[in-house]
């Protein structure tokens, strides 16, 4: 079965003045039908500007300089104005992070659904009122009590629950979730994913999550990407990148991660800082923060291989035993 | 056994006590010995005494709070509804103590950050600082105090003036509390101060203006800064919520370091247990304070709260964060209508009772030190596996 979503050898980048920098430097993904698939990035990973480019939206100074996005086939990036506007929320949606204002404060929730209808054509109040109370009840939301009321009378767990309700109104087969749980807790954060799995689930259709935070994966993500600098690091099935990962910046961002049992040694932050974006760096993105870094590393930027089947890459010792040592 | 002791206006009109604000943690055999101690007005002798059956005072309070209630009122139109973000909150924290305050946004956990400060002013309650009431602080006394509370915020972008550069952030505290006696010195400081935040080379770092940092680095900045003037209590709202997942342990790990150092208490607020945890257990121990809408519902020590938590809330932190499912809320709970006092987490409350919609429940003790403001507290096992 042909995939939903397929990036080519994606590159973006922002220019100001004479400097020009890559945000997204050859990246392939690909997006199954039915399925979710992780984004991990860090700050100055890329991962807003990939959400940004499969909804069609890069504008300067960010400039698309090579590459296909395939959505059921059709490349993105080949559409014209007009045919995006009606791609937009029709067949990819996304849910902003609600802490975002991405609500209107002077428009009720049922106003901001009749918006987003009447934009798309859909103008018979009974169907919009239809189609509202169905999607604030889907998202465990009682309409006769939402609907009337303001962005700023609604918690934050509530406000993600209606953006979220917001992005399926138009039915579309891929929906982009950016961030969606920061400023909630804990409690909420699990509650939102849950959600979202099980409406995925129900409708068949394909999620594209997006965190900075890979422990919010485990349980939710069908598959998980680990984004660095730009670049594809790693890909596979969730269980495999968080218990058995081949690259190292996904094995020092796991070690990263304090837990609430097991032992408080063995934590440790990953060496150096972000690097930054302004500043070209050769070969491998991540080899100036690497301990396993060789010569080859710093002249030769390694694509994905595969490892094992289903899970790629892009280290030049992935294969290799070094690894193993880093693991321990 | 170590007590921790919280003196209240009641307590001190009974036993007729003058210095009455403090809150002390004290090694005793027993109660009866804490009791005695109390009584014998002994608490502001830091030596140890053997005659009134305890070992060794612990420390002394450097900031507490006493029923503090801090109301927003907001208006819409004509209208007008308040929040209350502090709810009868009681809170001490003790010399060199670290203290995690967990809750969510909506908790109160950043107001009463504010509150120590003296950012916020309380609708009712008292703060105080070292014993004395905050509000009637006048003059030296007052700065000293302002001083000595500091507060490092989340968000490490707003916290630093754009147009400063590093130098100019760091000199301008230091000056202003006459800390050093020139200019020159203030800038020798700083150098040093960067880089033992680990920002090397600290002349480099100087002459950066924020733009030209990371968040990680801006942080690091707003620490210097923080302890460049020699507090003795930092607030720490959030301090890495906003820095990358793979850095925030060196962050925390260089807070710890410096509080080996100078001493300072930790008031450390954050929705993320396990950082909690890392940060209270490498920094040697400390107490938990969890809030919800506005008041504690559990108090202890970092251990004996993830061991065995004994507030529902609580409870659903520590299942979640260990990647568990949360218990779902009672099913008859839905659009509930609470009366004139109700527990504020009843809504979502696995276990709620009748009594948890008619009646708030107090904080009272459940085992020693270990405190929870539930009806069912104690009766449930609440232990996570």
């Amino acid at each position: 079965m042909d995939p939903l979503l397929e990036v080519r050898n994606l590159t973006v980048s922002y220019s100001s003045g004479k400097a020009s920098v890559k945000a997204l430097n050859r990246v392939n993904l690909v997006v199954e039908s039915n399925e979710i698939l992780a984004v991990v990035g860090e700050s100055g990973s890329g991962k807003s500007t990939l959400a940004k480019a499969i909804m069609g939206m890069i504008k300067p100074p960010g400039k698309v300089e090579g590459g296909e996005i395939l959505l059921q086939g059709e490349d993105i990036l080949k559409t014209d104005q007009e045919k995006l506007r009606r791609y937009r929320w029709e067949r990819v949606s996304i849910v902003p992070q609600a802490s975002q204002n991405a609500l209107n404060p002077t428009m009720r929730i049922a106003e901001h659904f009749q918006d987003v209808l009447r934009y798309h054509g859909v103008t018979d109040q009974g169907k919009i009122r239809e189609i509202t109370r169905s999607r604030l009840e889907e998202v465990g939301l009682d309409p006769d009590r939402v609907a009337s009321l303001y962005p700023h009378e609604l918690s934050g767990g509530m406000k993600q629950r209606v953006l979220i309700g917001l992005a399926l109104v138009l039915e579309p087969s891929l929906v982009i979730l950016d961030e969606p749980t920061s400023a909630l807790d804990a409690l909420n954060q699990r509650l939102i994913l849950d959600l979202v799995k099980g409406l995925q689930r129900s409708k068949g259709i394909s999620v594209l999550f997006i965190t900075h935070d890979i422990s919010l994966v485990r349980g939710f993500a069908d598959r998980t990407m680990i984004l660095y600098f730009g670049r594809v690091m790693e890909i596979a099935q969730t269980e495999r990148v968080m218990s058995d990962p081949y690259n190292p910046y996904t094995i020092l961002l796991l070690k990263a991660l304090p837990s609430l049992t097991g032992s408080v040694e063995g934590v440790k932050s990953i060496p150096g800082e972000p690097p930054d974006p302004r500043f070209y760096i050769k070969g491998c993105k991540f080899h100036t923060r690497c301990p396993l870094a060789q010569q080859i590393c710093a002249e030769v930027d390694p694509d994905l291989t595969t490892v094992a089947p289903g899970h790629l890459s892009a280290c030049h010792f992935s294969k290799s035993d070094v690894l193993k040592s880093l693991k321990a | 056994m170590l007590y921790h002791i919280g003196f209240t206006v009641e307590a001190a009109a009974r036993t007729g006590l003058t210095e009455v604000w403090s809150t002390i943690r004290i090694q005793a055999r027993d109660t009866e010995s804490v009791y005695k101690y109390i009584l014998a007005g002994e608490y502001g002798n830091m030596s140890s005494s053997s005659s009134t059956g305890f070992n060794e005072v612990v420390s002394q309070s450097v900031m507490e709070l006493v029923d503090a209630y801090v109301r927003f009122s907001v208006r819409r139109g004509f209208s007008t509804y308040h929040v209350d973000a502090l709810r009868g909150v009681n809170f001490g924290i003790g010399k060199g103590e670290i203290v995690a305050l967990i809750g969510e946004s909506g908790s109160g956990k950043t107001t009463l950050g504010r509150v120590l400060v003296g950012l916020q002013p309380l609708t009712s309650g008292k703060v105080l600082y070292k014993g004395r009431e905050v509000s009637k602080l006048k003059g030296k006394s007052y700065w000293e105090y302002r001083r000595s509370v500091q507060m490092i915020q989340q968000d490490p972008y707003t916290a630093l003036n754009p147009s400063h550069r590093v130098a100019d952030s760091l000199t301008a505290p230091m000056m202003r509390w006459k800390l050093v006696n020139s200019k020159s010195e203030a800038l020798r400081r700083a150098e040093r101060l960067l880089e033992t935040v680990g920002l090397t080379p600290g002349s480099e770092y100087l002459n950066k203006y924020p733009h030209q940092l990371s968040g990680g680095q801006k942080q690091r900045v707003n620490i210097a800064r923080a302890v460049s003037v020699e507090p003795e209590l930092i607030v720490l709202d959030e301090p890495v919520t906003m820095i990358d997942v793979s850095l925030r342990i060196g962050i925390l790990d260089l807070l710890l370091e410096l509080r080996g150092r100078l001493g300072t208490s930790y008031v450390f607020t954050t929705h993320d247990l396990a950082l909690a945890r890392y940060f209270l257990e490498k920094g040697g121990g400390g107490r938990v304070v969890v809030m919800y809408a506005g008041s504690v519902v559990e108090e202890g020590e970092g251990r004996d709260i993830i061991r065995s938590p004994l507030h529902p809330y609580t409870a659903t932190l520590l299942r979640v964060s260990a990647g568990l499912r949360p218990t779902p809320a009672a099913e008859d709970n839905r659009g509930r209508r609470p009366g004139p006092s109700w527990c504020r987490f009843a809504p979502r409350c696995p276990y709620a009772v009748e009594r948890c919609w008619v009646e708030e429940p107090r904080l009272r003790v459940v085992s020693h030190s270990h405190r929870a403001a539930c009806h069912l507290a104690g009766t449930l096992d609440l232990r996570i596996q």
